[in-house]
Parts: C-alpha cells; structure tokens; sequence
C-alpha cells in the first residue's frame, strides 16, 4: 500500500485523519508542522503528501512549493477549511490533487 | 499584487520625472529667452537714447546755427521715401517759400506740407538736408566731449521705461573701424568687474569713432523678477503633480494592507471555526465509514475529542458574540480593593504552570500599592498580556513586570523579548479582530479580540493602554490607570 506523509498542526484532526488512513491500509507518517513535514518529506519519500495549508513555521502553500520544486510527480492533496477560490486556484496551481477538510471526500 | 503596485510606483515615477523633465526644459528655454529678451530690450533702449541724444544736439545746432540769418529749421518732421517725396518741410515762417501751402501749428512755426514734389520744393528740401548735415558733420569733427552723466541718466529712464531696473554702467570707447556706423565690426571694452553682460557698441559720434557700451550685472534677478509668475506656477503645479502621485500611492497601499488584514482575517476565523467542525466531522466519518465503532476505546476517544471540539468552538462563537454585545453595551466596571502585587503573582504562578516553553518572569510591583479596580476584569488584562508575551515569543521568553504609581495614577508595564510588532501595525492591535497578517503561517492560534478586550478594560477604568516594540526584540505594552 503507499505511505503517506501526513501534515496537520491540529493534532485532534491529525490522529483521527491518521486512524482512518490506517485502517484502509496505508502507511501513515505524522507531522506537526510544515518544516517537520518537509523533513520527514525528505526521508521517507512518500507515495503522497497530505497537508494543512495554515501551519506555523512553514505554511501548506510554501511546502508544495519545495516539494514540486524536489519532485514533480507526488500527488499533494490539501487538507484545509479554505474554500475561497484563490486557494483553491492556488493548490492547483501548485499540483494539488483536490483540497478538502473532509477526509472522506479526498479519500473518495 | 505587490508586482502591480510596483509597477505603478515605477511609472509613477516615470511620470513624475518626465513632467519635471519638460518643466524644467521649458522652464530653461524661458529663461534664456527672457535673457536674450534682456538683451535686446538694453540695446534698443541704449540706440534710441543715442539716437534722441543726437536728434536733439543736432536741432540745437541746427536752432543755433540759423539765428544769425533770421531762419529756424526744425527736424521733427524730415522724411522721405523711395519716389523722393517730402511729406513734411517745418521752418521758420519768415522763410516759408511763398508758393507752399501753410498751416499755423503753433504761434512760432509753420509746416509746410506738400504732396506732390516740384521742382522748388526739392530744391528748398535738398538744400535744407545738405545744410543740417553739413551742421551735424562739423559738429561731430570738432566735439571731444561727451556728457556721459546725462545720457546714463537718460538711458536709466528710458530703462525704467521698458520695465528694467537693474544697475548699469555707461562707457564710451573710442576705435577707428573701417565703417563706424556698422557696431558689430567694433571689439567690445572689457567688462567692468561685477557687470559681465554688455550691450554692443553704439555710434555716438561716428566721424570721431567713438562709441557708447552699457554694462551690467548678471542679470539673472531681472530674468527670476520676469518668471517669477511662470516659476511659482509651474513648482506649485509640480508639487501638487508630486503630492496627487504620492497621496495615489499611500492610499494604493494602505488598501492593500486592509486587504491583507481582512483577507486574514477571513483565513484565521475560517480556520478557527472550521478546524474543529472539521474534527467532529472527521470523527464521526471514522466512526461512521472507518470501523472507529468497533473499537469502543478509539470510539470513546474520538466523543471525547468532539466534545472539546465542540466546546471549543462555542467558546470561540461565545467570544465573537460577547465582543459585539460589548461594542454596543460598554463593559459594566465593578471597582474593589485590590493589590497589583498579589494579582500579578497568582497569575504568574499560573503561566508558570501552565506555559509550553520556558518562560522566566522579573517581577517588579511594590507590594503594599492597592488600588481600586475591577479584579476579574483587570486579571483577565494582565492575563492576556503575560499570554501574548509567552505566544508571540522563540523558544524562551522573559517577562519583565513593573508596577509604579505617578501623581496622578498607576502605571504597569509588561515586556518581553519576543518576535516584537512592527511599527505599520503597531497602531492596530488594539482594534477588534485584528491580527498581524501572517499570510498563510499560522504560529499563534488567536482571533484577534485579547487586546481589545484589553483596551476596553482600561478604558472603562478611565485609564489608557499603547505599546512600543520593535521586531525581533521586543515589546512593551503600558496601561495607566488613573487612581
């Protein structure tokens, strides 16, 4: 199954996020921030990012931004209440698969 | 965004630069036209005082020399042109030819008018021209002297006259040239020092070759008195140009700073309230469609989760609506006796407990000092001060809080060495919602209502809050409170 580099500062939402992941059968890497997600990005070398975009030290928007710039081909999915369409445009700009808070509805 | 407002400064600038450039080539054309135009006004104001200087010694030689056979031949009045007509002969009325018509201008003398020349008249005009000229070409031979004071006085009326008025120096020169009457063929007289601009010469008494030169001083004064309407208008057209294009900019990006304050705001609320309905919600799909249920411990966590979830945003809702309730009905100040000291340490106490990083705290407040405050509300003051100090911090901050009382009220500072504000927003952390927009960072969870609530407080009490800081240092913010 692909691993996957989970990226949620509210660590509430990030253990229940990680728990519904596991149990379909994916490997899950927690992070609590954009810079310790980028780290874990640059060790494990998941199959897929998935990432708040407001975090503190480094936002959801910059990490895509390095990550595209190390590997053009993971797919990012954001997982963010921002539903205002310059996010929305700006994650798709930035590669992203969909952007969602629901992980049912980017699990889908 | 910041691309186009760059652009409109560079064009703004462009803008300006090019209409500076056009005034100022205008401006210099102006100038040196205004300079030719002194010039020129100089040296016909010098030939026409030569030229009446002459006109009049020659009528008084002319007056003078006809006395003596009982005849005066005025020259007021001596043209011809090209056919050789004579319009106007004045003479004396004894001399009067007898088959002239005559008209008595004045008691003492007649004009002779004719408007076809015969013969006679040609004659008596001729010999009247040879006669004056004869006069004027003896004079000239034999006159050494020229009276300089009385043509510089004249030629200083005559420069009033044009509307100049500067200082000016009469000199005469004498050259021999080949053609007197030509004064460009004359070398000027070196200039007197201080009165560089000079006039070319002017024949003044060409068989002798002298020549009269008028110097004077630079006569940028004269050319400044003359633009001064132009030149004011065009700095005062400047300078509103330069303001209208600097008044665009600072509105273009006093919107924008609004426009990145709203937008985050809009981000951090859409954050704060959304965050935890999206953790309910995530927790009940994993009950729901990832077998969370089956797992009664995992299905307790994720209720218990909920519940601060839910809890948590009717706190955040409960604050928005008490901050609005508040703006409309002033917050209700209860005053009892209280001690700074003792409320500042309970609450450092707690900090200290409660605090996710090292804080260290200098407390200074004379413990004896009691005021009359609202305790609840005046705790929750320092409260959110000493939180902000440790939220907005690195990874270790120190508090230092002092107490002092003045002549007329008590005064508390809280410092820190924290990440600081800077000084465009330092204006506005007071307001309702504000937060120094971060973009999409989001190190401090907050919404912007702590230091309103601060304000009001102090503001209740009758007292006043501001704040000094500067990024990467530090900041001081200081409540007075009137006792």
């Amino acid at each position: 199954m692909p691993s996957i580099l989970l990226i949620e500062d509210e660590p509430a939402l990030g253990m229940i996020v990680k728990d519904s992941l596991e149990v379909r059968g994916f490997t899950v890497r927690y992070a609590a921030d954009g810079q310790e997600g980028l780290e874990l990005f640059r060790q494990q070398c998941p199959d897929i990012v998935v990432a708040d975009v407001m975090m503190p030290r480094l936002d959801g928007f910059s990490l895509a931004e390095i990550i595209r710039r190390d590997n053009a081909s993971v797919p990012i999915i954001f997982l963010t209440a921002r539903s205002q369409p310059a996010d929305v445009v700006r994650g798709f700009e930035l590669g992203a698969m969909t952007t969602s808070k629901s992980p049912s509805a980017w699990m889908s | 965004m910041k691309r186009r407002i760059r652009s409109i400064f560079w064009l703004m600038a462009a803008c300006i630069l090019g209409i500076n450039g056009f005034q100022a080539y205008w401006l210099y054309n102006t100038y040196q036209l205004t300079g030719q135009q002194f010039d020129r006004t100089t040296r016909e104001a010098l030939l026409a005082v030569v030229q009446r200087q002459l006109l009049g010694g020659a009528r008084q030689l002319v007056q003078g020399e006809q006395k003596g056979v009982s005849r005066r031949v005025m020259l007021q009045e001596f043209n011809s042109d090209a056919g050789g007509q004579i319009e106007r002969i004045v003479v004396s009325p004894q001399s009067a030819p007898p088959d002239t018509g005559r008209r008595v201008l004045r008691s003492d003398r007649l004009i002779i008018t004719t408007r076809q020349p015969s013969g006679q008249r040609r004659a008596a005009a001729d010999t009247a021209a040879r006669t004056i000229s004869r006069i004027i070409m003896n004079d000239w031979i034999g006159s050494r002297h020229v009276n300089l004071p009385q043509l510089l006085a004249a030629y200083q009326a005559e420069l009033r006259l044009r509307d100049v008025q500067t200082a000016v120096k009469l000199d005469t020169l004498t050259v021999p040239v080949a053609e007197p009457m030509l004064a460009a063929n004359v070398p000027n007289k070196p200039a007197p020092a201080g009165y560089p601009v000079q006039t070319p010469p002017i024949p003044l008494n060409p068989i002798r070759s002298v020549f009269v030169q008028a110097s004077f001083p630079t006569p940028t004064p004269y050319i400044l008195r003359q633009m001064g309407g132009l030149l004011a208008g065009s700095v005062a057209l400047l300078g509103l140009t330069t303001g209208c294009f600097a008044l665009m900019l600072s509105t273009i990006l006093r919107q924008k700073k609004l426009s990145e304050v709203k937008n985050d705001f809009i981000n951090n609320m859409t954050h704060e309230l959304k965050t935890p309905l999206a953790t309910v919600s995530a927790a009940v799909e994993a009950m729901q469609n990832f077998g969370a249920l089956n797992d009664p411990q995992k299905a307790q966590t994720y209720l218990s989760i909920s519940q601060k979830e839910l809890q948590r945003l009717s706190d955040l809702v409960e604050k928005v609506l008490n901050s609005a309730v508040e703006e409309r009905q002033q917050l209700t100040i209860n005053p009892e006796p209280v001690r700074p000291a003792e409320l500042v340490q309970e609450l450092v106490a707690r900090h200290q407990l409660q605090a996710s990083k090292p804080v260290r705290f200098e407390v200074d407040i004379e413990p004896s000092e009691s005021l009359s405050l609202d305790r609840l509300h005046v705790a929750g003051v320092i409260n959110n001060l000493i939180d902000n100090a440790i939220k907005y911090s690195r990874e270790q901050v120190t508090i230092a809080i002092k107490g002092r009382r003045d002549e007329t009220g008590w005064r508390l500072t809280v410092q820190d060495d924290g990440i600081g504000i800077p000084r465009s927003y330092q204006a506005a952390v007071f307001d309702r919602f504000f937060r120094v927009p971060t973009g999409n960072l989001h190190p401090v969870k907050g919404f912007g209502l702590g230091l309103y609530y601060v304000r009001q407080v102090v503001e209740r009490h009758g007292g006043h809050i501001d704040v000094r800081s500067e990024p990467n240092r530090g900041s001081e913010f200081s409540m007075w409170l009137p006792v």
